[in-house]
């Protein structure tokens, strides 16, 4: 049996064919290390042609020929430390021939027999790697630990590639991250070095090649290409510049860590760990800013920041995606995020923006989940015909998706909800008994009954109201609806005895519509409905003017919640009813021994509500003839609640509010005004009540301090969103807008003051402002429709009727017809005398008008009508009217 | 000396390396010879190598090479050092201070040279020297490591070691100016560790409590092995979830750092 010659034997020379075979890459190269081993002066000739076919046939990809070969020579030659090229190239060409199992056995034999081989690293890494390609991971897990001591930066033997370690890492991150073995995926990727890791080291390994290469060269000398020394010395060059390759691909790959944390940002995502993946995505960012594939990055933040609670940093960062990658197939995911943050910050508009997005751009689920919520986002944005419309496609498209009912449902209630539409009610009854119809088992049908119940009532139709009512109650006795079912009932019972002119039946009907809300108000689970029901009925029980019955139901409700948010509001009734009992004194005391302990709480509105009522009590008051003066009302409460010039702000505020109410009661407005702007000029915003910021914001408003108004008015916006003095702001807001020329700004604001705040204080100023908005942008239709729906509201008879009558005759002028603007301006000067500034105003609108039609002497009569009227000798348009008239007649001087 | 001695001379010394004591102190030069100690000895900035003559007679010589020619040493690990650095780590810079000052004369003549443990030396005085407050000495061992060509790494812990005194000091702006200068050129992990928690501090200090916490979150992010950050980064990380109101997570990131490192400092401060 022919035997392979000892290492370094000098007799050892390279057969011809190996030498070409170095010029090759690669794996092959190392094979040349067997000519360390190979005779060549008296080489068995099967063996030197075995290896020569074997080497061949593995550089020309013919892995079978080759295994063959390699086989054949391990078993012809003896074994030893010669043979440790043989064994690796054989599981190399075993693991290219895709024959894992045969490489995996083929690397174990290299490495049980050479545990100190000189590529002990990279066939540890080649059987990794068949182990992988088998899907046998957990062996493929441990195989690549033992590569672990790569990462040690002193001591590591050291492998000629480094990345491939790292692919192979990340290949069974990847595996182990489908099994869901996410913690031990995270773990190995742990381990994985960095890229300027991997460069030190590939850059020292390199070093160190390069020096056994020198000393190789050095050795062969001039030995001939086909010696064992020269064959050496090429594998290793072939070493060293595959090396050198390496490291230059990693060293140009500049976004080479990218990929590793991606994968363990991952993984801290699925382990729950959001802030840990912050941590990778913001790396990746701020490391690879222009990198293309940050997009992953910055998705994966937006989930991040979402799964850690960071919503506006998730809003803002979901933004930023569709800005900088708007056509990314993530984008409408990312909408999809964005849009659900938003609608979790109370930021509808932002909502349906991001929504919009995402309908726009997605597809299947995605879609489907988009158009619904962009659906249910304009619903919050109170744009019903928007809502209508996503919630019907979402019908269409998806008949039998998970929110069909929902969608159905809402898109029949969005008629009822539109204000805007005056046949709403119409449209909605239409609309819901269509979904009723249709959805026979539908979650929604208790609700339904009672908007049919309110259409009913919009109606007018009141018995038929009340049987809906009651038909309601019987089919769904349980139902969560029931105090809201009642409270309506009782609203139609109140309102059929205003209608009623017996007076025995009135009683009945208010009788009725006490017990009614009281019933509701027991029933009722949300203080939105406790507070409505218990004030209405309280409201019926002081025109009844029981006084026993109103402090009797309040001090119940006291007893029964005692810790209730609405209790301020209890203790206004029960002082309310023993003031009109005539124990007016009782029922100061009574509330000045309550209200002290709310004064310092910004966010309690009843408290103002509570010092209303003590500035009635005190301002009815008078002092006898002859008696001494008491305190003042405000040294007064001052005294009894404990308060003073060392209390918070807000307290002195409130002590300030409550002597303007004792002194605007007194009929002393001016002095009132005076109070109040003191508050708004002196109180820090921040600190105050919404009522506080709406009062003294109006007041700043009035005296022209419009910087300090607006710093009120945002205050209270932003820190009372839920508040129901948010109008007093929106209005106050447009009104500003309106003074610097911006009438769109100013209409949205007028707008928002009655869509967004319900219109609770200032509907009528909110309605004003759109009209004059509206005139101020050239709409003079609609500004007359809303001049003309305010002239006519009997609620809002005042100056508010005198300003729209104006109007009114301001845009007949404006659209030609004088006639009738006239008629309009004299409404005014006729019936409106009061309102001093819209008579001077419609005088002189009405004598110009005159003037325009060529009748001087209506004119002049009309001006001199305006001198002679004695309320308005102060007013600045007079010398205008005596101009005027003197230019038409000039003898009237 | 003619060219048979010179000849003999370099046989000799050749056959004192091949018969060298294993695992001693061994000197490789430049041109490729090689001594170990204790034939050979170090002499000043020489190396003094016994040499035994060939020949009938026999007799022996010395001959004198300079430190400067050695290409590498190895030199098996000064004990001495891993006790300074038990010291340091157990809070008794003044312990390693004294201990350490022996190896760092014995390396001095070779500390430029690869192989010498006088770097490794010289951290731990500039660690200690930090830690005792003197900032200055420990600024003029980390210079002279400098000068010495010490890898950055060493350094950067250095450095690293006197932020940490000065932010313990109360001198916080000072802290974040050298902080800053060691960020842009560290890049071993121990000391991109200590960046990581010394920054969080500062960002805590700061009322900044998000960016403290994902800077005290690199360190389990991305220098799980680094143990001696560990527990300052855990703790500071549940006092960062706890100003964010994430009770949960500032418990769990406890449990975690009573339970990995029930011995430090952090986890007894956790338990108080």
């Amino acid at each position: 049996m022919p035997e392979l010659c000892p290492p370094h034997s000098p007799d050892c020379q390279v057969p011809r064919a190996l030498s070409r075979l170095l010029r090759f890459g690669g794996a092959v190269a190392l094979v040349a290390l067997l000519c360390n081993s190979l005779p060549a002066e008296t080489p068995p000739p099967s063996l030197n042609d075995i290896f020569k076919e074997g080497a061949e046939a593995y550089n020309r990809g013919d892995y079978d020929t080759s295994i063959t070969d390699f086989e054949k020579i391990l078993k012809l030659a003896k074994p030893g430390p010669v043979l440790e090229p043989i064994y690796y190239s054989l599981a190399t060409a075993k693991l290219k021939k895709g024959d894992n199992d045969g490489a995996i056995a083929a690397f174990r034999v290299y490495l049980q027999t050479y545990p100190n081989g000189s590529q002990i690293n990279d066939a540890r890494a080649g059987m990794t790697k068949a182990l992988i390609a088998a899907k046998r991971m957990p062996e493929a897990l441990a195989a690549i630990d033992s590569l672990r001591d790569l990462r040690s930066s002193r001591g590591s033997q050291g492998i000629d590639n480094y990345a491939a370690v790292l692919g192979l890492t990340l290949e069974i991150s990847d595996s182990l991250l489908a099994e869901k073995k996410t913690a031990e995926a995270l773990d190995l990727i742990q381990t994985a070095l960095r890229r300027d890791q991997i460069i030190e080291r590939q850059r020292r390994r390199i070093v160190e090649l390069d020096r056994i290469y020198k000393q190789a060269v050095a050795t062969s000398g001039s030995a001939s290409a086909d010696s064992s020394l020269a064959a050496n010395r090429d594998a290793l060059a072939t070493r060293l510049k595959d090396a050198r390759e390496a490291l230059k691909s990693v060293e140009e790959n500049t976004a080479f860590d990218i990929p590793r944390l991606l994968r363990q940002a991952q993984c801290y995502m699925v382990l729950e760990q959001p802030w840990e993946a912050t941590v990778v995505y913001n790396e990746i960012l701020t490391r690879f800013p222009t990198a293309p594939d940050r997009v992953y990055a910055l998705r994966g933040l937006v989930f991040a920041k979402q799964a850690a609670g960071r919503l506006v940093e998730c809003q803002t960062l979901s933004q930023r995606f569709l800005d900088e990658f708007p056509t990314s197939p993530f984008a409408p995911e990312v909408a999809s995020v964005g849009g659900q943050v938003s609608l979790q910050l109370n930021n509808n508009e932002k909502a349906a923006g991001f929504f919009g997005s995402a309908v726009e751009n997605s597809q299947g689920n995605l879609h489907e989940r988009a158009i619904f919520q962009l659906g249910s986002a304009r619903f919050a944005l109170r744009d019903w015909a928007g809502a209508r419309e996503m919630f019907d496609r979402y019908v269409s498209e998806y008949p039998k998706g998970e929110w069909a009912d929902n969608a159905a449902y809402r898109s029949a209630i969005s008629w009822i909800l539109d204000n805007s539409d005056r046949d709403r009610y119409s449209k909605a009854e239409k609309a819901i008994k269509a979904f009723v119809d249709s959805h026979s088992s539908s979650t929604y049908l208790s609700d339904a009954y009672y908007r049919l119940a309110v259409c009913k009532f919009a109606f007018q139709e009141y018995d038929d109201t009340i049987s809906a009512c009651e038909d309601w109650e019987k089919r769904f006795p349980n139902d969560g609806l029931l105090a809201e079912v009642l409270s309506l009932k009782g609203d139609v019972q109140k309102t059929l005895a205003s209608n009623n002119t017996n007076p025995k039946k009135v009683q009945a009907y208010k009788d009725a519509a006490i017990d009614t809300y009281l019933r509701a108000a027991s029933a009722a689970s949300s203080d939105q409905v406790i507070a409505y029901t218990l004030n209405e009925a309280a409201r019926l029980l002081e025109e009844k003017k029981d006084w026993a019955r109103l402090a009797s139901v309040f001090t119940t409700q006291i007893d029964r919640q005692p810790d209730s948010k609405l209790i301020m509001g209890w203790y206004y009734w029960v002082a309310r009813a023993k003031a009109r009992a005539g124990e007016a004194e009782d029922a100061w005391n009574f509330l000045a021994d309550r209200v002290g302990l709310q004064m310092d709480n910004p966010t309690n509105e009843d408290v103002e509500k509570i010092l209303e009522l003590m500035a009635q009590i005190r301002a009815r008051q008078h002092t006898p003839a002859g008696a001494p003066a008491g305190p003042s009302p405000l040294d007064q409460l001052t005294e009894r609640i404990h308060a003073g010039s060392g209390s918070k702000p807000l307290v002195r505020a409130r002590l300030q509010y409550y002597q303007a109410r004792v002194l605007s009661l007194s009929r002393k407005t001016d002095d009132a005004e005076k109070v109040l702007l003191t508050i708004g000029r002196e109180m820090p915003a921040d600190q105050m009540s919404a009522a506080l910021l709406a009062v003294a914001g109006e007041a700043l408003y009035k005296d022209g301090e419009g910087a300090q108004a607006s710093s009120f008015f945002n205050a209270l916006l932003d820190r009372f969103p839920l508040s129901d003095y948010r109008d007093y702001a929106y209005v106050g807001l447009g009104n500003l807008a309106l003074d610097r020329g911006e009438a769109e700004t100013a209409l949205t604001f007028f707008g928002d003051a009655i869509n967004k705040a319900g219109g609770v204080h200032r509907q009528r100023e909110a309605t004003v402002g759109q009209a004059r908005s509206q005139l101020a942008l050239g709409n003079l239709d609609k500004a007359a429709k809303l001049f003309e729906y305010i002239a006519s509201a009997k609620e809002w008879r005042g100056e508010a009727t005198a300003l729209s009558l104006y109007y009114l005759g301001e845009i007949a002028v404006k659209q030609g017809d004088l006639p009738k603007g006239i008629a309009f301006f004299q409404r005014v000067f006729v019936s409106q005398v009061r309102y001093t500034e819209w008579v001077a105003k419609s005088y002189l609108a009405s004598g110009q008008a005159f003037e325009a039609l060529g009748k001087k002497p209506e004119a002049a009569n009309t001006y001199r009508e305006m001198l002679n009227n004695k309320r308005l000798k102060d007013r600045p348009e007079l010398s205008v009217a005596r101009t005027r008239l003197q230019a038409i007649d000039p003898t009237s001087a | 000396m003619s060219r048979r001695l010179s000849f003999i001379l370099s046989f000799a010394l050749i056959h004192a390396i091949s018969f060298g004591v294993a695992r001693s102190q061994t000197f490789y030069f430049n041109d490729g010879r090689k001594a170990s100690m204790p034939e050979a000895r170090v002499q000043g900035n020489n190396i003094i190598v016994p040499l035994k003559l060939a020949g009938t007679d026999g007799g022996s010589a010395e001959i004198t090479l300079s430190i400067s020619s050695l290409n590498h040493i190895e030199w098996p690990t000064p004990p001495v050092i891993a006790e300074a650095e038990a010291d340091l780590k157990a809070g008794k810079p003044a312990d390693a201070l004294k201990k350490i000052d022996a190896i760092l004369t014995e390396q001095e003549p070779f500390r430029e040279i690869p192989g010498s443990w006088w770097n490794q030396g010289a951290v731990v005085k500039a660690v200690a020297l930090a830690r005792l407050g003197k900032t200055v000495d420990a600024d003029v061992m980390l210079e002279r490591m400098r000068r010495s060509k010490a890898p950055s790494d060493d350094v950067s812990r250095g450095e690293m070691a006197i932020v940490t005194q000065l932010m313990s000091a109360g001198k916080i702006d000072a802290a974040k100016i050298r902080m800053e200068k060691i960020e842009a050129t560290a890049t071993d992990d121990a000391s991109l560790a200590a960046i990581a928690v010394t920054k969080g501090k500062i960002l805590e200090k700061a009322g900044q409590a998000e960016d403290a916490l994902l800077s005290y979150l690199r360190v389990p992010v991305f220098y799980p092995t680094e143990e001696e950050q560990m527990p300052a980064a855990l703790l500071g990380a549940a006092r960062a979830y706890k100003q964010l109101g994430d009770y949960a997570r500032a418990t769990s990131t406890i449990e975690t750092l009573t339970t990995r490192f029930p011995k430090s400092p952090e986890a007894a401060q956790a338990k108080g």
